[in-house]
């Protein structure tokens, strides 16, 4: 971790939607490094950018907001985001694959799970019909859905939720992505299968040594299965860091505050501490911390300048003026 | 063994609309002003004749014997003779049937033909010029009346270009003007249905993850959201062939065809009971096995729906 050039590089990206005349701001600078064999998580509440950042590096933001896209997103040094359509085509699927939260509205219900598998590999690995269904088949094996055939011939609604979630994965894998982006995949499964999946991921990132971006509004899955975080607030990347570092040493305040509403056995019965405050408003661009207006610790300086995003010690960086008091929260 | 259940799931449903249908019209048309005997007779025909005409007919009696006899005779598929030419209404149903289908295929077709890659195009590129083409087809083809749109093919294509006959079915050319007719207003129906179908299919999720996938653009409209879309279109398509099947009455009028409609017009004119009863209770069979097939291949298309 660490040591190697990283897969993906996202640097000061920036994405606005025009509004019925207005623009709002998804993406105000978002900086992230994506390894290949690690986990990064990246955590955020609802609306704070995490599946537009996701739809960037996969080129599938929706229409309003491509010509109000800036930054620069490199997949192995070479730069996405002045590729053609064409080209980006090329690179999803086969070399970089996503998954989504509800598998049930993702996947076709026309056709059956075998054809969404095979459809996607003879597009990119070029085998013929046979080749592929017998890939299909060690896939769908591989995902855990067995290799009798029989899921192989279902429709997407034959099969239970989670059943539909490793299907999803099956076709996320099929053609040995480098890079896999997963958003949000398990919020709308049950504990039980949560940990199921996330165990599914965790070993075929292993295997694959995949490079994983795991997108959740939920700290205790990213707990469990990143290597790295990064926490994003209102469209920009506040705090990055290992897990371990994250959850031991906290150098953003809302990163701070976000810890201390986990629910956590110990505090059982506290009230979870909410931030105070709305959040920033899809229209504004203030100069200062976007994350001023509700921090407890904001001083004058906040509000005038925008802090860097930077390491503040090895290995951890964080877009916070007073990083090195935050944790004393 | 699935499919024998269904099958005989919908011929008892089939049986029971057909007795709640044939009762009500049994009924319906002999509490309506209007007799037969006068109608065969004439109006200044002797009340003497016009006894002998009913007791020939049966319509002296009581109505429940009537109905009794009605149930009886529908029972054996016998659904007796036209008062007016003395020919079994089956037959006469029969012979007209032919057209009627042959026609309701045709203008089907057109209607689908037309509808489907239009409604399609203007979904993919919405407010290109296909787009509009398509709205301005789909808004005539519902304003213009079907007598009005019939008139004017027969004056420009049969009478200023003669290319069409202007009468007749002798030749398969005659059968071309009227399906247009009767075609061009479905294609208005099922290109509006056609459009809004594929919109909202193209904007759905698993439209995003193909996207995600890497798939070919064409392979995700033609493939993934064109077969999507086009569950509803079977539905609505089957719908508008039973109408069709019934007889299209106007269209048959302004081309002079012998079809099923005008011959249900005229039984309703002559008050002839037998011909209009075998003709509701034929039309409600034909709809049936329309609708049936309609749902056979629905759920073909649509592994969702199994047959139960
Ligand atoms: N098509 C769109 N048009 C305009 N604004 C959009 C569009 N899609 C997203 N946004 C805005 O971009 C911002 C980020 O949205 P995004 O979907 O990335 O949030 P998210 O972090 O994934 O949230 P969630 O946890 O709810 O999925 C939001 O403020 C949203 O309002
Ligand atoms: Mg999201």
């Amino acid at each position: 971790m660490g040591a190697a050039e990283p897969l993906i590089v996202i640097e000061n990206l920036r994405v606005e939607f025009a509004q019925d005349g207005q623009r709002a701001i998804a993406l105000r600078g978002v900086d992230i490094s994506l390894y290949k064999n690690e986990v990064h998580g990246l955590v955020g509440e609802s609306g704070s950018g995490k599946t537009i950042t996701a739809m960037s590096i996969v080129g599938l933001l929706p229409r309003q907001a491509l010509k109000l896209l800036s930054g620069s997103i490199r997949y192995e040094g070479r730069e996405l985001l002045s590729r053609s359509e064409e080209e980006l085509r090329s690179y999803r699927g086969s070399k970089i694959a996503m998954i989504f939260q509800e598998p049930a509205k993702y996947l076709n219900p026309a056709f059956t799970v075998g054809e969404q598998i095979r459809e996607t590999i003879r597009e990119h690995m070029g085998l013929d019909r046979s080749q592929a269904n017998a890939r299909a088949r060690e896939l769908l094996a591989l995902v855990g859905l067995g290799n009798d055939g029989r899921v192989l011939a279902a429709y997407p609604h034959e099969l239970s939720s989670g059943m539909k979630q490793r299907a999803m994965i099956a076709i996320a894998i099929s053609c040995n992505p480098d890079f896999l982006i997963a958003d949000e995949p398990t919020t709308s499964l049950d504990v039980t299968l949560q940990a199921q999946i996330l165990k599914l991921l965790r070993t075929l990132k292993d295997m694959k040594k995949m490079g994983v971006l795991f997108i959740s509004h939920d700290l205790s899955v990213i707990k469990e299965i990143a290597d790295r975080v990064s926490v994003i607030y209102a469209g920009k990347i506040v705090e990055s860091t290992s897990v371990t570092r994250l959850f031991g040493h906290p150098m953003h305040p809302y990163t701070r505050l976000l810890l201390m509403s986990i629910p956590d056995a110990r505090r059982k019965g506290r009230r979870l501490a909410a931030i105070a405050g709305q959040v920033l408003d899809a229209r504004a661009d203030p100069q200062g911390c976007v994350f001023a207006p509700r921090c407890p610790m904001a001083r004058d300086l906040c509000f005038k300048e925008s802090p860097t995003f930077i390491a503040h010690e090895q290995d951890h960086m964080s877009a916070c003026h007073f990083a090195e008091e935050a944790w004393k929260l | 063994m699935n499919l024998v259940k269904y099958a005989a799931k919908r011929v008892l449903r089939l049986i029971i609309t057909l007795f709640i249908v044939s009762t009500i019209i049994f009924f319906v048309i002999r509490v309506i002003p209007g007799d037969p005997a006068l109608i065969i007779g004439g109006v200044d025909a002797k009340p003497a004749d016009l006894e002998a005409i009913r007791a020939r007919l049966g319509t002296d009696r009581p109505l429940s014997t009537q109905y009794a006899e009605f149930l009886w005779s529908i029972l054996h598929l016998d659904f007796g003779r036209s008062m007016i030419s003395d020919e079994p209404v089956t037959s006469l149903i029969l012979q007209r049937f032919p057209l009627t289908l042959a026609l309701a295929v045709l203008g089907l077709l057109i209607g689908i033909l037309i509808a489907v890659p239009l409604g399609v195009l203007s979904a993919v590129k919405r407010w290109s010029g296909w787009d509009y083409l398509g709205l301005v087809l789909s808004q005539l083809g519902m304003a213009i009346p079907s007598f009005w749109l019939g008139i004017l093919l027969l004056l420009v294509l049969a009478i200023r270009f003669p290319i069409f006959p202007l009468f007749g079915v002798d030749s398969g050319a005659g059968l071309v003007l009227p399906a247009l007719s009767l075609g061009l207003a479905r294609a208005a129906i099922l290109l509006r249905h056609t459009r809004a179908s594929m919109i909202e299919e193209l904007s759905k999720e698993y439209i995003v993850a193909a996207r995600a996938k890497g798939l070919p653009e064409t392979l995700i409209r033609y493939k993934h959201a064109l077969k999507n879309a086009l569950l509803p279109i079977i539905t609505i398509a089957g719908i508008e062939f039973g109408y069709m099947l019934g007889g299209a009455i106007i269209v048959e009028q302004v081309f002079s065809l012998p079809g099923l409609g005008r011959l249900f017009l005229y039984a309703i004119y002559q008050r002839d009971f037998p011909l209009i009863q075998g003709g509701v209770v034929f039309i409600a069979v034909i709809f049936s096995v329309v609708n049936f097939v309609a749902d056979m291949l629905y759920s073909i298309v649509n592994p969702k729906i199994r047959l139960e």
